[in-house]
């Protein structure tokens, strides 16, 4: 069973007493929280860490902060208070991009999360041999040159690819979700950090792939 | 007129061909024409022997006289280097040269050497002023537009045009965000977006999410060296095909049969729009030149199919970035004058299988997108009104060892972003760690675009690897790189020293920030009143020079009028009546006008059908809807 991300945003602000937006900064009067800068892309976004957050929730999301604190709104009143809500809007854009791609957030959610183990050098799950050499050749192949048709077969193959790991990612958070603290769960976050790992690798060469436009 | 002036905020699309300006009058964008009723400012400066400018319609006029010093297309120089226009240097008819020592390029004009950054100040100032006069206020501040793929070095020398000639810029926007902010202002709309901007010389595609007052750019690509430009030079190839080796070498050698033939590639395009077929004459006997050939549409089409291609390939691209189809494109944008020409649309309806909105004038959406914005930004805007969530359009990385990159930020990340990168020092006591940025997706340096070198100083000396520097890259909302540094061990703020590759420094922008802007009085009507009179001065230049080389045109009959007309100017010039010299100006003007019109016509002919040249060349000011709503 999913469980949905919940707003955890009660922030209000020191000065004003107004809610914010985002704990960073205050929309109402202007007042910035340097200090808050290190939260998490949840604790930005007043998220509870969770993996299964829908799209649609991230892009309202993004309509109401932007709306409240997008430096435009600011520009007239001071050349102090517009770069605070720079700079605020630039650790929101950040939290939000994080948020957003499954991938990144898993990897978040692994360095937040209270009951992830912390995985060393020789704790880390190790990547197959033949995947990372099916990785190598595929970059030097990108790197050749492809002809249309084969870089259309490629980037259906990758997208492939990263959805299935998408739903690896999702099945294991659940799991993790439900038995917390146990070898289950242990289990299931070795599983997640392979598949980060091993999506960071599909995503450089579907990185590769884009590349520039032909001029 | 004292006590009169007000400060306005406005929007103004700085374009490779024409320049327009507009603001936010009553709740509603429109475009602010000058006394003449001209909305478009033709971005063209004329230079003559004395250095003494003229730009705009005028300047466009003089071309044939002074084909050296006419220049056209500067936006294709803003931010390049010598390396990156090869393939336009032989196009135009003035002379483009490399800044000694620098990578920088500048034109070169009767000997002296003028940088993009100048000339786009000079047709920025006209802009103004143009507009400062229409409704009697003072213009320093604005909105300028950018294309959406123009790097940090294109942004920022634009952000210098616009401080040499005497405005605050509010923001740097980029043009297709520009567009989609004039179609789309009703927040209950929501989908997707399109926009296809293909201007004069540049060209976009960028892909936007509206949702409830919210303009987000999701992905963006381009090219900053396609556009009508090479619409004319395809058409060039056309009508200069029969022409002998000879011929053809005679022509590319000479300044004023280029531009000749230009003018008549122009015409012949624009009438192909909506004819089938377009009649080119062209006589230039001193060069052995003679052109009389029938271009028939479906020719032109041909000729351009491989250019349309491109901006189709950029299409796909986009969209593959946004990770959508075109059916998930709910409604396209054609902005540019070239999207007039039907085999664009005809092209994107049939990629699309849905044609695209072309409701509003290609030329002026973008201006009238600016000047909300510049309402917005300038404090008079509702504060409810839209916001504009773009992206950048590169990936940012730095230099490392060996000659590889490090990629900081990542193509169309929102903006403003942040992104920090640890230094070290490689060396006992090493004081200065030198940093060089890069724009662009390959992987090593020598294929990216260098942004400029940052060095960061003052660090405090010690044993090498002890220092820990952490650099700060923020692109601010223009998608304007700023670098911040500090040593973690001591909280040393490092000094940062720029090095532009492309641009200027801070220093150098103060210095050409023009005199008559540094040196106005506070009193707009005098400063005013100082500029009509420098226009005043050129005109009496160029007619003194008509009536010297063009005796074959001119009877006496129409030489005495121009001469009294003269008369009458010099009698007013000296005085301080500005509209007592204006009157003049114009009656001299109307006096040259068709000696200017024969001049061209005696070169260059296209069979149009029983248009006028102004029809042609699309002068008449033509009527547009301020706002249209997405359906």
């Amino acid at each position: 069973m999913s469980t949905y991300a919940k707003s955890t945003n009660a922030w209000s602000c020191d000065s004003c007493g107004a809610a914010m937006a985002t704990p960073l900064f205050c929309d109402g009067c202007g007042t910035d929280y340097p200090e808050r800068r290190g939260m998490t892309a949840f604790g930005i976004l007043g998220l509870e860490p969770t993996f299964s957050i829908p799209t649609e929730m991230i892009d309202d999301l993004e309509s109401k902060l932007v709306s409240r604190l997008h430096p435009d709104r600011w520009q007239s009143r001071g050349t102090s208070l517009h770069r605070k809500a720079l700079i605020a809007q630039a650790a929101v854009n950040e939290a939000l991009e994080e948020i957003r791609t499954p991938f990144r957030r898993a990897e978040t959610l692994i360095s937040v999360l209270p009951h992830a183990p912390e995985f060393t050098e020789e704790t880390r799950p190790s990547l197959p041999t033949p995947f990372l050499i099916q990785q190598l050749e595929l970059q030097e192949e990108i790197e050749d040159g492809l002809s249309k048709e084969r870089k259309r077969e490629l980037t259906t193959w990758v997208r492939s690819e990263l959805k299935e790991l998408r739903a690896v990612l999702d099945s294991a958070f659940q799991l993790v979700e439900k038995s917390k603290e146990s070898d289950t769960s242990r289990d299931a976050f070795e599983r997640i950090q392979s598949t980060v790992d091993r999506s960071r690798y599909w995503r450089n060469i579907q990185r590769s792939l884009r590349g520039q436009l032909p001029t | 007129m004292k006590g009169q002036t007000r400060d306005i905020v406005a929007g103004i699309d700085l374009g490779t061909t024409n320049s327009l300006c507009a603001w936010v009058v009553d709740g509603q964008p429109a475009i602010i024409a000058d006394r003449k009723g001209r909305r478009i400012t033709p971005s063209v400066v004329s230079v003559d022997e004395e250095h003494h400018t003229v730009v705009g319609d005028e300047a466009r006029e003089r071309g044939l006289l002074n084909p050296e010093g006419t220049i056209t297309s500067v936006k294709r120089f803003m931010g390049r280097g010598l390396s990156d226009i090869t393939e336009d240097l032989g196009r135009f008819p003035y002379k483009v040269v490399r800044v000694r020592d620098s990578e920088q390029v500048s034109i070169r004009v009767h000997g002296r050497e003028y940088t993009p950054q100048e000339l786009s100040a000079m047709i920025l100032s006209e802009v103004k002023q143009r507009a400062e006069r229409a409704v009697n206020g003072r213009l320093k501040r604005a909105v300028i537009t950018v294309p959406a793929y123009f790097d940090d070095a294109q942004r920022q020398a634009t952000r210098d045009a616009g401080r040499m000639a005497g405005i605050d810029v509010l923001r740097i926007i980029n043009e297709p965000t520009a567009a989609a902010l004039a179609y789309g202002l009703d927040k209950s709309k929501s989908g997707t977006v399109l926009v296809y901007d293909l201007g004069g010389g540049t060209f976009d595609v960028s892909i936007l999410k509206l949702t409830e007052g919210v303009f987000k750019v999701i992905a963006t690509t381009g090219n900053t060296s396609l556009g009508g430009d090479d619409f004319d030079h395809a058409m060039i190839d056309l009508i200069s095909a029969d022409l002998t080796p000879e011929a053809a070498t005679a022509a590319a050698a000479a300044p004023q049969a280029r531009l000749a033939l230009k003018m008549a590639a122009e015409r012949a395009k624009i009438t192909l729009s909506t004819e089938t077929e377009a009649q080119v004459e062209l006589s230039l006997p001193e060069l052995g030149v003679e052109i009389s050939v029938t271009i028939s549409r479906a020719a032109y089409e041909a000729a351009i199919d491989p250019l349309i291609t491109k901006t189709l390939d950029a299409v796909d691209f986009v969209l593959d970035d946004a990770g959508l189809d075109p059916e998930d494109v709910r409604d396209i944008v054609c902005v540019g004058g070239s999207t007039r020409t039907p085999r664009v649309r005809q092209r994107l309806t049939e990629f699309f299988d849905k044609a695209p909105h072309t409701d509003l004038n290609p030329d002026e959406v973008v201006a009238l997108g600016a000047s909300i914005q510049a309402n917005v930004l300038g404090g008079d805007g509702s504060s409810d009104g839209a916001v504009l969530l773009d992206v950048t359009p590169l990936s940012l990385g730095i230099e490392t060892y060996g000659g590889g990159t490090t990629k900081l930020l990542w193509r169309n990340s929102p903006i403003p972003v942040r992104a920090t990168e640890g230094f070290t020092t490689y060396v006992d006591n090493q004081t200065v760690v030198d940093i060089h940025v890069l724009q662009g997706e390959r992987e090593m340096a020598a294929d990216l675009r260098s942004l400029g070198r940052f060095k960061l100083k003052g660090l405090p000396p010690m044993s090498a690897g002890m220092p820990r520097v952490l650099v700060e890259f923020f692109i601010n909302a223009d998608g304007i790189l700023q670098v911040k540094a500090k040593e973690m061990t001591s909280g040393t703020e490092a000094g940062i020293e720029v090095t532009p590759t492309y641009g200027l420094t801070d220093e150098q922008v103060e210095e050409m920030i023009f005199d008559s802007i540094e040196n106005a009085e506070e009193d707009v009507e005098a400063h005013m009143l100082a500029d009509t009179k420098a226009e005043a001065g050129s005109i009496l230049r160029y007619s003194k020079k008509v009536l010297a080389e063009r005796t074959d045109l001119i009877d006496a009959a129409l030489a005495a009028e121009i001469e009294a007309a003269m008369e009458g100017l010099e009698a007013v010039v000296a005085g301080s009546v500005r509209s007592d010299i204006e009157t003049a100006m114009e009656s001299l003007n109307d006096k040259t006008a068709p000696v200017a019109a024969q001049m061209m016509n005696e070169v260059l002919q296209v069979t149009v059908h029983g248009k006028t040249m102004g029809e042609v060349l699309g002068e008449k000011p033509r009527s547009s809807a301020q706002y249209i709503q997405l359906t």
